[in-house]
């Protein structure tokens, strides 16, 4: 155990923050999902030393905290195409891209909540199902029926897309 | 580890095609956060200071509040009488030798002797000094230091004489 420095904080911001952001806004608003994710890294920065997992660590913490503050504020998002093509735009749009990033964007705010954050934690966070079960409290085969059940929803979605630009 | 094998082709390529995708830049200021983070941190450090004082201040404030009374000892210090002074008791502060005339050995004295001689005076007064042999004018009596220092110094090597003071006289003229 090491205590945490400006140096190291800094670097876990450099490396999670766009990821934690992407997986709080699937719960909340950008704006609520960019307070949550800033109050992670201060409340870890208070702490006296690191914690041994800090990946897992941000993204429990990050998972929590977003719950908790849907349950404060009575409500629950909903995962609506019209509402996720009004945000903010979850990934960066380049032209080299292999999936359009607004219709990845609208496939993925279709997902029920309990696929779409295992999808984040698989794809970006770069987690193993072990460790996906962890944080989401399930066992490691309920998260893989979930990625494959997710991975087919976004499959979908993006024939559909691709169909209607055709047609 | 099984699970990822368990994925279809079809699934891996889907997952490496989303994986491609990077995620927007969060929107928050870095430096802002750097600095809530050290404020935060800093805050923690000074109310821990904080705590320890406000401790400290209590046990203080306890200790003196419960302070018990002195406690008078009687003790008593048995001394023989007639004892001798413990400096007395240490070795002679100088012995004059055969070929020592008691002012140069006083002169020539390491410092432990000094130190020992000092001692000895100021316990017992002028009369620890060492008596040079043949050079009081009343037997028993020592002279006056410095009236000893005179005497024990040749006619020729008086201190003015030793200071040059001799040369700055007029020829003929004496002190």
């Amino acid at each position: 155990m090491e205590s945490i420095g400006p140096t190291q904080l800094s670097e876990w911001f450099e490396r999670y923050a766009a990821v934690l952001v992407l997986f709080a806004r699937y719960w909340l608003d950008a704006d609520l999902a960019e307070d949550v994710v800033q109050d992670i890294f201060i409340r870890l920065s208070a702490q006296q030393t690191a914690p041994g997992h800090i990946r897992a660590w941000l993204f429990r913490a990050v998972r929590n905290a977003a719950l908790s503050q849907l349950r404060s504020q009575g409500r629950r998002a909903r995962h609506e195409e019209r509402r996720a093509l009004r945000q903010p735009d979850w990934f960066e749009i380049r032209p080299d891209d292999l999936i359009d990033a607004r219709t990845a964007q609208v496939a993925m705010a279709s997902l029920p909540p309990e696929e779409s954050e295992v999808v984040v934690l698989r794809i970006w966070a770069g987690m193993t199902f072990g460790e996906i079960a962890d944080i989401v409290g399930q066992s490691v085969s309920t998260v893989f029926k979930r990625y494959q059940a997710a991975l087919a929803g976004i499959r979908r979605r993006l024939e559909l897309t691709c169909r209607t630009k055709n047609d | 580890m099984q699970n990822e094998e368990r994925l279809t082709p079809a699934e891996r390529e889907l997952e490496a095609a989303l994986g491609a995708l990077r995620p927007a830049a969060a929107g928050i200021d870095r430096d802002c956060l750097m600095y809530r983070a050290g404020e935060r941190a800093g805050g923690r450090r000074q109310r821990l200071w904080q705590g320890a004082t406000a401790m400290f201040a209590v046990a203080l404030m306890t200790s003196l509040l419960i302070r018990p009374a002195p406690r008078y000892v009687d003790r008593y210090v048995y001394v023989e009488a007639g004892a001798p002074a413990r400096v007395a008791d240490a070795r002679p502060v100088h012995e004059p030798g055969p070929a020592d005339d008691g002012v140069q050995g006083l002169l020539m004295q390491d410092a432990t002797g000094y130190v020992r001689l000092r001692e000895a005076v100021l316990v017992r007064g002028i009369d620890a000094l060492p008596v040079a042999p043949g050079g009081s004018a009343t037997v028993g009596e020592p002279l006056p230091r410095v009236e000893r220092i005179l005497n024990a110094v040749p006619p020729s090597q008086t201190p003015w004489n030793l200071l040059g003071v001799e040369r700055l006289l007029a020829p003929g003229e004496h002190l």
